[in-house]
């Protein structure tokens, strides 16, 4: 017995051992603690650019399927294959019952990646609050302007597609499970003083490397206004850029290609992209199917521009052409006016023998790029439906057998677009002097005549500008909406209308031009489609939102 | 007066898969020494090394890859491009291998080129390791003894995945056409080399202590280990080499998007065991063991990262009983219990801190600045989940081994389960809760049966052994607690429900005409003659996804079972091991990650351009076979899943098999003979695995595969044969 407690005392003395906590305490070596990131100006800079990508994934996921000009007249994407790029954006155009919640929440539906977003500029803004004592004023300051914007450009996202939204700011603790949606008006006034703050305290000009300016700022200010119906708050943002020295680049063609700091007066926010970190692949689906074939591939021509696009625009002197002898469906061998077009047709499309890398496009039947027709040869392989292939925003010294990734900047906002929602806002204001000043200037740089106009005639030159001098910027689609005119018949709006193209056949040196349609039925917009349904994980889980009424 | 063992032992593995172009190669080294070299003392040392060689085509073999930025699209595996080659076509056309063209991504599949054209995947590894220990035992003392051990790994590996583009050619619109490699061409032939070790240290010191006072038997053990483990690697890609056969990384230039990557890891814990073990005479026993567990995962100032496991059983041996001794027909009849309780911290490390990681860069006036952004939400408490065990049963032997048993029933319930939240929260929270928590709950139970009968006969002069052993297994686990957002439908809701359940909708046959059609709800657009009709059964009128439940059953069996059969006869010996399972089902559609349904071959109809099994195309519903019991035939998904591709009732299977996974079959040649030519023992055998399987699935599909995808490497059946000579 005794022998039994000896055994016993030395076991449980030997298992009082070392608890050595110390010996687990190990540093990651792939992160670093919040509070010594915040602390250090160089160091919380890097915080601040993660958040920079959201200028550009805002508008990158515009609509999953496809850009947004597709579900207008502007734009068609050819293959028949069920897929983005593909034909869902032709089924989303058609509209009617496919268009269900949770179809439209899919290829439309931004509200958890948006708001995600929100939470981590939320959240650095907080941690900037909180352990941010050891920056200068003017850092601190400084990237608390830059994310503000940043959120107000988010916010505004999100209530461009779902008006009443739920609002949060820093106070990270007000963030809860069941939680009720705030009205529209809360949400404008909500990004309209982040705006104003960003505005107030950015830099007039970033000290040449980029980052936020208050002319980003006043300029974001115009668009974001001009959705919120404030017109005064657009007319004062854009007399403030007026005045900060922007001008229109003389060329319309170098407007959208060229950043600030290589000598383009007119670009205000632009996102750039360098391939070592990343391109982007708007050339490989957007570039003329022949770029691929005279390097022994396919691709490109994914979507091109449609008939009733190149009809928009007017001849280089003012005025439009007669279209109607291309409107004939047995063919005629005319040649289309294209060369008398106007300057940012010339910017904007590729058609038949025009200039393109060193060789002249070829989009009829057989040719380099070639021809497919829509629905019934299912995969064009980078030949175009339409007749026509997409000139603006293609890089035209990308050359592809190289590289397929590309690394052409996105231009976000531009001047011209400044001056164009003044017009708008001025119009509304039934001020006609400015709003003619201004359109008159988009129209001098391409030297288009203009004499004033009011009333409607004023609106329709409006409407007329910006379709054309905006073109494939991602605008068009939401200024249809925003005016509600989206619903209206087409050629007003999106309802009972179909997209043509022109079949071109080369016969001998001459060729024939027919037209046809590249659509199977009539293209659709309820009503409904205005404001986007909400996603049914927030149905689920958020007891205090219910699904908007023109959804249930 | 000191002893000393030596072992010494090498090998050699040598394997090619049953496709080409697969190998593997294995050299292995093993040397021991045990030593007693001082009295009381005893050394061991162990030193072992491996080297591998592993060689594969550039594509996967089947499955999904989740590979480099240069490796290939998992979908392109191999033996899915099998499955979408159309057989009637010609090995070659024109000198390059022929393709068919999947029709939905316009992709050329070709498994002949992806095996022999497409460049290869070359892992070369090295493992060492070393252990020692030392052990004592105390003079004074008896029974006492202890020891300390060490031991350490190092193992490197090293790739190089050369990536070489083909073309092939395939049917176009009616006419040959080249093709190029599905994998692109714009990198010309491109190369990847990468290089990782690993490191691990481990120390163990021990104290034991065994004693018998007369018929008391006592054990005793404390024990503590420490454990550091470390890792580092780095990598490498080109593109553009000009000569496929000098592959190195000097000859080309870098990748545009991020050529060089590299990343170290470091882990520790460190534990404390105890272990008491007490009987009586061999009739009552008891043990206690205790473990006390650190991770350097949880938080070392909350006292999170500690967890105390303890566990305790007792035995009782009747057959031992006076009362029992007239008992003849009993061999040995033990009762046991026992209940306790185990740690697990598998989850992300560090999630119990606040930081930043790095994001993608950024690009401003042409140069390119990083960025961060936070890696995830902390929560401070974050720490073991646990899982209680208890276990009854008993062990019984009678009639000299004609029949023995043993029972056991247990109870698993496993808490503070480390769960992923966020499936409970709405999306307008942007993801601001705990990234982990200790959440979920499952319990499992179930009861283990195995009952063996041994004996022997003579048969032709010579003795006749043999034996059987059958077992089975039936178990239940169940969510208990789950992260069910709270307004779903109650069919909905995960707890409650057996895990692993699949989720779906409830199918209710064909629909056959318009009229019904007309008169029932259906999914999305107007269904025709020959789609799948489900069961609304909100009664809205319409299908949706709050019809959809967890209606199917688990695709892990609930009941197991195995069967043995050996025997011993004049120099043969024979074993066979058959296994199954059931109470399960295998759906042959598939749901992605994302929570998307979409159908497979098996489904589908000549989906993406592949080939169909004939009962899809047999028993379709048409106007020649109105009664057919398979959908109608479609070529092109009308939705991405179509609406017979949805997960439902119609193509869940029962999975239920039974398989022949080994047997084996020997001969020893009788020592009298071997001997004369010096040999001692000479053994002949045939060994198969996996011999045959029965069950209903179709043709096809592997019951023990975790789900049908489109294209799996399938197990293989092996047949081997072998000498065993002993000198």
């Amino acid at each position: 017995m005794k022998n039994i407690i000896k055994i016993l005392s030395f076991v449980i003395a030997s298992s009082l051992l070392i608890s050595c906590n110390g010996y687990l305490d190990t540093d990651p070596t792939d992160r670093v603690s919040d509070k010594m990131l915040w602390s250090n100006e160089a160091t919380a800079e890097y915080a601040v650019n993660n958040l920079y990508s959201y200028l550009a994934s805002v508008n990158g996921s515009q609509f999953l399927a496809g850009m947004t000009e597709s579900l207008t007249d502007e734009f068609k994407y050819g293959s028949y294959n069920y897929n983005s790029l593909c034909y869902i954006p032709s089924e989303f155009a058609y509209g009617g019952s496919t268009l269900t919640s949770n179809y439209v929440d899919v290829y439309m539906g931004v509200w958890e990646s948006r708001y995600t977003q929100i939470r981590r500029t939320n959240e650095n803004i907080h941690n900037l609050k909180k352990y941010g004592d050891g920056l200068g004023d003017n850092a601190k300051t400084q990237f608390e302007a830059e994310m503000r914007f940043i959120r107000a450009w988010l916010y505004f996202d999100l209530v461009k597609r779902y008006k009443e939204v739920i609002i949060y700011d820093e106070d990270l603790s007000k963030i809860s499970k069941d939680k009720a949606l705030d009205t529209e008006e809360k949400a404008w006034d909500f990004i309209q003083s982040d705006l104003e703050y960003a505005a107030s305290k950015l830099p007039t000009q970033a000290d040449a490397n980029g980052r936020l300016d208050k002319g980003a700022a006043y300029a974001f200010m115009t668009r974001a206004m001009l959705y919120a119906g404030r017109w005064q708050a657009v007319v004062d943002a854009a007399n403030k850029v007026m005045g900060l020295g922007y001008k229109l680049n003389d060329s319309y063609a170098d407007s959208f290609k060229i950043t600030a700091d290589k000598g383009n007066p007119e670009a205000i926010l632009e996102y750039e992209y360098n391939l070592t970190v990343g391109g982007h692949d708007f050339d490989s689906y957007y570039t003329p199917g022949g770029d691929f074939t005279v390097i022994d591939k396919i691709g490109g021509g994914y979507g091109t521009p449609t008939q009733e696009m190149v009809e928009s625009y007017e001849l280089a002197g003012g005025g439009f052409p007669d279209w109607s002898p291309w409107h004939n469906t047995d063919g005629t061998m005319q040649t289309p006016p294209y060369a008398n077009l106007e300057p940012r047709f010339q910017a904007t499309v590729l058609y038949n023998g025009a200039s393109w890398k060193g060789r002249k496009i070829e989009p009829y039947v057989g040719g380099t790029d070639g021809w497919c027709q829509w629905n019934v040869d299912k995969e064009p392989k980078g030949r175009t439906t339409t007749g026509y292939y997409l000139r603006k925003l293609v890089d035209e010294n990308h050359d592809l057998s190289k590289q397929s990734s590309s690394s052409q900047p996105l231009i976000l906002i531009r001047y011209a677009e400044v001056l164009l929602n003044k017009a708008e806002a001025c119009y509304r204001r039934n001020n006609a002097t400015d709003a003619n000043v201004a359109i008159k200037a988009i129209r001098s740089r391409v030297g288009l005549p203009y004499s004033d106009k009011n009333g409607d005639a004023l609106w329709t030159a409006i409407r007329q500008e910006r379709k054309v001098e905006l073109a494939y910027e991602g605008l068009w689609y939401w200024d249809l909406r925003r005016w509600g005119d989206a619903s209206k018949a087409y050629p007003i709006g999106l309802n009972a209308y179909q997209a043509h193209g022109l079949k071109i056949e080369k016969i001998g040196s001459d060729y024939l031009y027919t037209y046809v349609s590249v659509d199977d039925k009539d293209r659709n917009f309820p009503e409904k489609l205005y404001r986007l349904p909400l996603p049914s994980s927030e149905l689920t889980t958020n007891s205090m939102v219910n699904q908007y009424p023109e959804w249930q | 007066m000191s002893t000393q063992d030596f072992f010494a032992s090498i090998g050699y593995l040598g394997q090619k898969g049953n496709i080409d172009n697969f190998k593997y190669r294995r050299y292995n080294l093993r040397a021991n020494i045990d030593s007693d070299f001082a009295r009381n003392f005893h050394f061991s040392l162990g030193l072992s090394g491996t080297i591998g060689r592993r060689h594969t085509p550039g594509y996967a073999s089947g499955g999904t890859d989740a590979n480099s930025y240069l490796g290939e699209q998992g979908f392109l595996s191999i033996a899915r491009q099998t499955i979408q080659m159309h057989p009637y076509l010609p090995e070659k056309y024109d000198g390059l291998y022929s393709a068919a063209i999947q029709n939905n991504t316009g992709l050329a599949n070709s498994p002949l080129a992806a095996i022999y054209e497409s460049g290869y995947k070359q892992t070369r590894s090295a493992d060492v390791q070393a252990n020692m220990s030392l052990s004592y035992s105390f003079p004074w003392i008896d029974g006492l003894s202890a020891k300390i051990s060490g031991s350490y790994e190092y193992s490197t590996s090293q790739n190089k995945n050369l990536n070489t583009p083909y073309s092939v050619m395939a049917i176009l619109n009616g006419n040959w056409a080249k093709q190029s490699d599905p994998r692109g061409t714009a990198s010309g032939i491109n190369l990847g080399e990468g290089q990782s070790n690993y490191e691990q240290l481990v120390g163990q010191a021990s104290l034991n202590y065994i004693h018998s006072f007369g018929k008391h038997n006592v054990e005793a053990m404390v024990l503590t280990e420490v454990r550091d483990d470390k890792s580092n690697n780095l990598s490498a890609y080109i593109k553009n080499l000009p000569f496929a056969q000098l592959p190195e990384l000097s000859n080309g230039v870098p990748i545009d998007e991020n050529p060089i990557g590299g990343s170290s890891w470091n882990s520790r814990t460190a534990g404390n065991v105890f272990r008491v073990k007490y009987d009586y005479d061999n009739r009552y026993l008891a043990e206690v063991t205790g473990r006390y567990d650190g991770s350097y995962k949880f938080n070392g100032m909350t006292g999170d990262r500690w967890g105390f496991f303890p566990s305790a059983s007792v035995g009782w041996r009747l057959s031992k009983e006076k009362f029992m001794e007239n008992v003849d027909f009993i061999d040995d009849l033990k009762l046991r219990a026992s209940v306790g309780l185990l740690g697990n911290d598998g989850v992300s490390a560090y999630m119990y801190l606040s930081n930043y990681s790095q994001g993608g860069s950024i690009v401003l006036n042409g140069n390119i600045y990083p960025s961060y952004y936070t890696s995830g939400i902390a929560n401070n408490n974050l720490t073991w989940e646990k899982t209680l065990s208890w276990n009854v049963g008993y062990d019984l032997s009678m009639w000299n081994g004609l029949l023995g048993m043993e029972v056991d029933g247990f109870y698993n319930y496993t808490y503070d389960i480390l769960t992923a939240l966020g499936s409970d929260m709405p999306g307008s929270m942007g993801g601001y809760y705990p990234t982990y928590g200790n959440i979920n709950k499952i319990d499992a139970k179930g009861i283990d049966i195995l009952i063996t009968h041994r004996n022997n006969f003579m048969l032709l002069g010579k003795r006749f052994d043999y034996g059987i052993t059958a077992s089975v297994t039936r178990s239940k686990t169940r969510w208990l607690e789950y992260q069910d957002a709270p307004n779903i439908m109650e069919w909905q809701k995960v707890s409650g429900t057996v895990y692993g359940s699949i989720s779906g909708w409830n199918a209710d046959g064909l629909f056959r005409s318009e009229e019904e059609i007309d008169n029932s709800a259906w999914y999305g657009t107007r269904p025709n003659v020959g789609d799948i009709k489900y069961k609304d059964l909100n009664g809205d009128g319409k299908i949706t996804w709050d019809d959809r439940g967890i209606f199917g059953r688990s695709n892990r069996p609930q009941l197991t079972y195995g069967l043995n059969l050996n025997f011993n006869w004049n120099g043969f010996d024979f074993n066979a091991q058959f296994t199954g399972g059931a109470l399960f089902d295998v759906s042959l559609t598939g749901t992605y990650y994302n929570g998307y349904d979409d159908n497979t071959i098996w489904t589908q109809t000549f989906k993406e351009g592949a080939n169909s099994p004939l009962y899809l195309v047999k028993h379709a519903v048409s106007i020649d076979n109105p009664d057919g019991t398979y959908p109608r035939i479609t070529l092109g998904a009308t939705g991405h899943g179509g609406d017979n591709g949805l997960s439902s009732s119609f193509w869940w299977r029962d999975g239920k098999y039974i398989r022949l996974k080994s047997a084996q079959l020997g001969y020893t040649i009788p020592a009298k003979l071997t001997r004369k030519v010096g040999i001692e023992g000479l053994r002949l055998y045939v060994e198969g695995a996996n011999l045959f399987t029965i069950d209903g699935l179709p043709k096809g599909i592997d019951p023990e595969a975790p789900g049908v995808n489109n294209g799996y490497y399938p197990q293989q059946r092996t047949v081997m044969g072998g000498i065993t000579l002993t000198l």
